[in-house]
């Protein structure tokens, strides 16, 4: 991807400064992709990588997680935001690992399963949402991958 | 809204409402403008083998946002004028895309109408008065009519007035038609390209045509145009904010009109304030009453004019729910035109836009709770007072600071987060910005290089954490630092961004220590640091293994510090960490499940963790040696470390029993077998092998166990016949187990037997049908190690009776497998092909003169064939006791009847008299 110069002067200047943790770091290889979706003639949904979005766009982000260690990695969570100037598609979220998806709406306090009830009969906004993340039940085996997707609508 | 990608983005997206972006900024929810960013990076948690909890973050995925065109035109006009007048149509034209663009105007008159416009101009309405004066012109039908261009920028709204003149001898009644065009340029790079939506009235069917129609009288015509002005007060907030208005009331008719009366909705975000000066004959008002003001004319006559001036306060809040800026306000007018009973229908005037001033204004604060006493739980230690106290941390812990962030101004904002100011320890803190979730990561949003709270609505709060990522040392207190966070909206050189800041402190840092012991209840253990339980400098615990052997020692590491820690695992043959084991010592960490590690989880203060080293000899391990062990548990995080010392001494003890010694009495033609348990009970693994030693007068074999039936060991085979590789059935602690026999070369096929471990051997000794009565036999086992270091024997001695049991066995070839032999039993081999069966006939005589007691004839389906059904008794004396009882592919059958044969009331079972018979019957189908 070709980042803007000052994106990517800015984003080392972070990454020294917030001593985060890195992709690369570990024996769980993380990776995050975004996809435009679309559907053809026939209402097969398409899929395209790409870096480039418009207002009303489908985006599919997949987060593809893979234990390149010996030994099985325990207790996973994934967590990922909903990015500014989106909205999350509910029941969008796909993923074979057997677990728990939940979402939030202030910001990682609390969490649930959506769609979120700020009270009885009354939904949360659908741009309230703002972290997702999936809680899976078994450890990552030795070589194994796991996909977790979930999409947004550019706003 | 915009329209999906192309044709083809799936239909049932809920895609969000557009709401009309401002020059104020944006609204919450709008959609992101043309060249902005979608930036999203994800967050893992997960626990690695060792037990440590790590996190991982994703590549940084950033999505750059394409302009979009997108516009409306509103709406249809209908106006009366008077012959030679001009006819004016307000049309209203918003870009409704995400970014700047250019629109093509023109006009056209309709031919099917009733004649023509003598001139026709497109004003902009620029100052919002909906009057043309002074307006420049976009496109006049006057000259070479090519379209005229403006600029309109993203979600900017501008009127435009049609102003089109009659001729002064049109009739009365007649009507004349012009459509306004307006197209997009940007989108496509020619006029009539781009779509631009009609909304509101639409005559016709075409996209950006908006149809005006001139009706030509001799009657009143009211035109009415308002015009507002925005005065900004000296505060820095809406409170003393306020708009002029000015409504002016025309009739630009013939003749007068009369009952005319004027209404003005004041929008929802003013407040009236009062009326200025007003031109005019009013016969009611002006007047306001629930925000709606009126006026009324008895009449007003051809080219008479009245205006009405008032002002309005803006709404304090307005902004602070997340709502636009824009203040739009309509008047309309109504009256008797044509002198017919009834008013005409209201005409509108143009609609007054305002924006209301926009201030960025931020929050930022301490929590004043949530915070339990000596839990890096992220909540106050103490009091709302602008620092966000910790009481105490531990070194090397991520500190969680807990901070609300309010967006206290009256527009979107978005602001980034930064800590300065450190002192004491968090000077040498790394910091990271988290969700409350205290795991995702807040991004940078806008590509400005600093972690950003995204975008906050107006009244918003947002919790965040700073985590501080403490060195392992801490310097003298005060331990502190100010995160500030600061508005990233575009405003003018030289304004100053508005900011906020808060406090972050630690109140002391916790003491750091670990204890490693053999026992958790040991003196010292887990007394918060004050007294080491196990010392190196002397052997806790001395444990005693063989070569090759392996010991246990139980291990506990309690974190007696202030703060949580993970402890790393090592283990060394002196104090020295750099120092390695003699070549085979072997030293593994296990948890409680079996499973190797290398470090504790992470322990809280006060936590236990308990596992055990499994320390393994090497083979070539002398006798009598003496092995230190040291036994480390370290923190890389504070690099506190306690070390335990403990010791295995070697020896070599190989020792196997045979046991246990057998005796018993069978007459001639008689077989007998001794069962005997080969034991390893020495320290060392031995290869044994068990053979016969001697034997004095009778025939035996030996047998060992090669499987397991029924928990119980069986299918003994002839230990003559065994090869390196064959099954042998080995109790261990486990229970039974079939291993393989080794190859104990010149040594032969072995029975490999770990200490503790035993295998079944079975000696069976028969005596000829010629063995005198009286004949005693003494048999001899031994078991000896390959290696020669562990030995042991077992006898059993036979003594053969006077009575004879004699024995024969014949069979005869079922071929059809019915059961039936097809021959008598006449043959001790018979020939069978694959398929056919063979009955087979077990015959037992007592040919002695005494009563033979547990008789029993034992048998087994030979190679390459099985049973069919089961063995039966086919003869037996009356009334006969006898039953047979099959194993696998052995059976037993006992025989007879219970008799006394030493007429001492204390009868015998399965005994045959002096000359009785019995026999038995088993039929096997060869494979």
């Amino acid at each position: 991807m070709n980042l803007p110069h000052h994106r990517a002067v800015a984003a080392l200047a972070a990454a020294l400064a917030l001593a985060a943790p890195a992709a690369a770091d570990g024996p769980l290889r993380s990776e995050l992709t975004a996809f435009i979706v679309t559907v053809d003639e026939d209402g097969a949904e398409m899929f395209e990588q790409v870096d480039e979005v418009e207002p009303g766009d489908l985006v599919e982000y997949r987060l593809v997680y893979t234990n390149t260690s010996e030994a099985p990695l325990e207790g996973l969570v994934v967590s990922a935001p909903v990015p500014a100037s989106t909205d999350l598609v509910l029941g969008s979220e796909t993923t074979q690992v057997p677990g728990i998806f939940e979402a939030s709406i202030d910001e990682g306090a609390n969490w649930g399963a959506p769609p979120i009830f700020l009270e009885p009969g009354t939904e949360a906004d659908i741009d309230d949402y703002d972290l997702v993340r999936w809680s899976p039940e078994t450890a990552i085996t030795p070589g194994e991958e796991w996909l977790f997707a979930y999409r947004v609508s550019v706003e | 809204m915009f329209a999906p990608r192309a044709a083809c983005v799936a239909a049932a997206l809920p895609l969000a409402a557009l709401m009309v972006l401002r020059s104020s900024g944006p609204a919450f929810g709008d959609p992101p403008p043309a060249g902005a960013e979608v930036v999203n990076q994800a967050n893992v948690l997960y626990t690695d083998a060792d037990g440590v909890a790590r996190e991982a973050l994703t590549n940084e995925v950033v999505l750059f946002v394409q302009q979009v065109y997108s516009a409306t035109l509103q709406g249809d006009g209908a106006r009366g004028v008077v012959p030679g007048a001009s006819a004016r149509f307000t049309h209203t034209l918003t870009n409704t895309g995400n970014g700047a663009d250019i629109y093509c105007v023109s006009a056209e008159q309709l031919s099917s109408d009733g004649g023509e416009f003598e001139l026709i101009e497109v004003f902009q309405d620029v100052n919002g008065d909906g009057d043309p004066s002074g307006d420049p012109v976009v496109w006049s039908s006057a000259g070479a009519p090519a379209p005229g261009q403006i600029e309109l920028a993203a979600s900017q709204t501008l009127d435009l007035i049609m102003v089109a003149q009659t001729d002064a001898g049109t009739a009365n009644g007649t009507s004349l038609a012009v459509d306004l065009r307006v197209s997009s340029f940007s989108g496509t790079g020619a006029c009539g390209g781009g779509v631009v939506a009609d909304i509101g009235a639409n005559a016709d069917s075409a996209d950006g045509t908006n149809r005006n129609v001139a009706t030509v009288t001799l009657g009143a015509v009211l035109e009415l145009a308002k015009a507002s002005t925005y005065r900004q007060g000296a505060l820095a907030d809406l409170s003393d904010d306020q708009i002029d208005y000015v409504i002016t009331l025309t009739n630009t008719g013939a003749a007068p009109a009369s009952d005319v009366t004027v209404t003005d909705v004041l929008a929802a975000e003013l407040d009236f304030a009062s009326f200025g000066s007003h031109d005019g004959t009013f016969s009611a008002g002006p007047s306001m009453s629930n925000d709606v003001i009126t006026a009324g004319l008895a009449t007003l006559g051809p080219g008479d004019s009245a205006v009405i001036r008032f002002t309005a306060d803006v709404v304090d809040a307005l902004g602070a729910s997340g709502e636009g800026l824009t203040i739009e306000n309509t008047a309309s007018v109504s009256g008797n035109l044509d002198g017919a009973p009834g008013l005409e229908a209201p005409v509108a005037s143009n609609t007054t836009r305002d924006t209301a001033s926009a201030f960025y204004q931020v929050a930022l604060s301490d929590t004043g709770s949530g915070g339990l006493n000596g839990v890096n739980d992220g909540g106050d230690d103490d009091a709302l007072n602008g620092t966000q106290f910790v009481d105490t941390a531990a070194p090397g812990d991520t500190v969680f600071f807990n901070l609300d962030v309010t967006n206290t101004g009256n527009v979107v904002d978005t602001y980034t987060l930064e800590t300065g100011s450190a002192s004491g320890w968090l000077s040498g803190a790394a910091f990271r910005y988290l969700y409350s979730d205290r795991a995702t990561p807040l991004l940078d949003t806008n590509g400005d290089g600093l972690a950003d709270t995204g975008p906050l609505a107006p009244g918003e709060t947002m919790r965040f954490v700073v985590a501080a990522v403490l060195p392992s040392t801490a310097p003298p207190a005060p331990h502190g630092a100010a995160v500030t966070v600061t508005s990233t909206a575009n405003l003018p050189t030289g304004t100053s961004r508005a900011s906020a800041s808060a406090g972050l402190a630690i109140g002391s840092a916790g003491s750091s220590g670990v204890d490693i012991a053999n026992a958790s209840g040991v003196p010292g253990f887990n007394d918060d640091g004050a007294v080491n339980a196990h010392p190196p400098t002397s052997v806790a615990t001395q444990k005693t293994a063989p070569p090759g052997g392996s010991v246990v020692f139980d291990l506990f590491i309690a974190n007696e510090g202030e703060g949580g820690d993970v402890f790393q695992l090592s283990a060394h043959p002196t104090l020295a960490a750099d120092t390695a084991f003699p070549a085979g010592w072997v030293v593994r960490f296990l948890d409680d499940t079996g499973a190797e590690i290398s470090s504790t989880p992470r322990l809280a203060p006060g936590d236990v963790f308990d596992f055990t080293a499994q320390v393994t000899a090497p083979t070539s391990a002398l006798d009598a040696a003496v092995q230190d062990v040291f036994l480390t548990a370290r923190s890389l995080e504070t690099g506190v470390s306690d070390t335990k010392r403990d010791s295995v001494a070697i020896n070599r003890a190989p020792a196997i029993t045979l046991t246990p010694d057998g005796s018993g009495t069978i007459s001639a033609c008689g077989i007998t077998e001794y069962t005997h348990v080969l034991r390893n009970t020495g320290t060392t693994s031995e290869d044994v092998r068990v053979r016969i030693d001697s034997q004095t007068r009778l025939n035996a074999e030996l047998r060992y166990a090669a499987a397991i039936n029924g928990g119980e060991p069986g299918g003994y085979v002839d230990a003559g016949l065994a090869v390196a590789g064959d099954d042998v059935a080995i109790l261990s602690q486990s229970g039974w187990r079939v291993d393989a026999l080794v190859d104990a070369g010149a040594f032969g096929p072995a029975i490999r037997l770990a200490p503790g471990e035993e295998a079944r051997i079975r000696a069976r000794v028969s005596a000829p049908c010629d063995t005198p009565p009286a004949t005693v036999d003494v048999l001899t086992l031994s078991a000896v190690s390959s290696d020669g270091d562990a030995s042991a024997t077992a006898q059993n001695r036979t003594e053969v009776g006077s009575a004879r049991l004699e024995v024969t066995k014949f069979g005869a070839l079922d071929a059809g497998c019915d059961g039936a032999p097809d021959t008598g039993f006449l043959d001790a081999q018979v020939r069978a092909e694959p398929g056919q069966c063979v009955v087979w006939q077990i015959t037992l005589e007592n040919a002695g003169a005494e009563t033979v007691c547990d008789v029993r004839a034992r048998d087994a389906a030979p190679a390459f064939t099985q049973l069919v059904g089961l063995p039966g008794i086919v003869e037996e004396p009356a009334p006969g006791t006898g039953a047979c009882a099959v194993l696998d592919r052995d059976f037993a059958c006992s025989l007879g009847n219970a008799l006394d044969p030493n007429g001492n009331g204390a009868p015998q079972a399965f005994c045959l008299a002096a000359g009785q018979i019995a026999r038995v019957n088993f039929s096997v189908q060869v494979d």
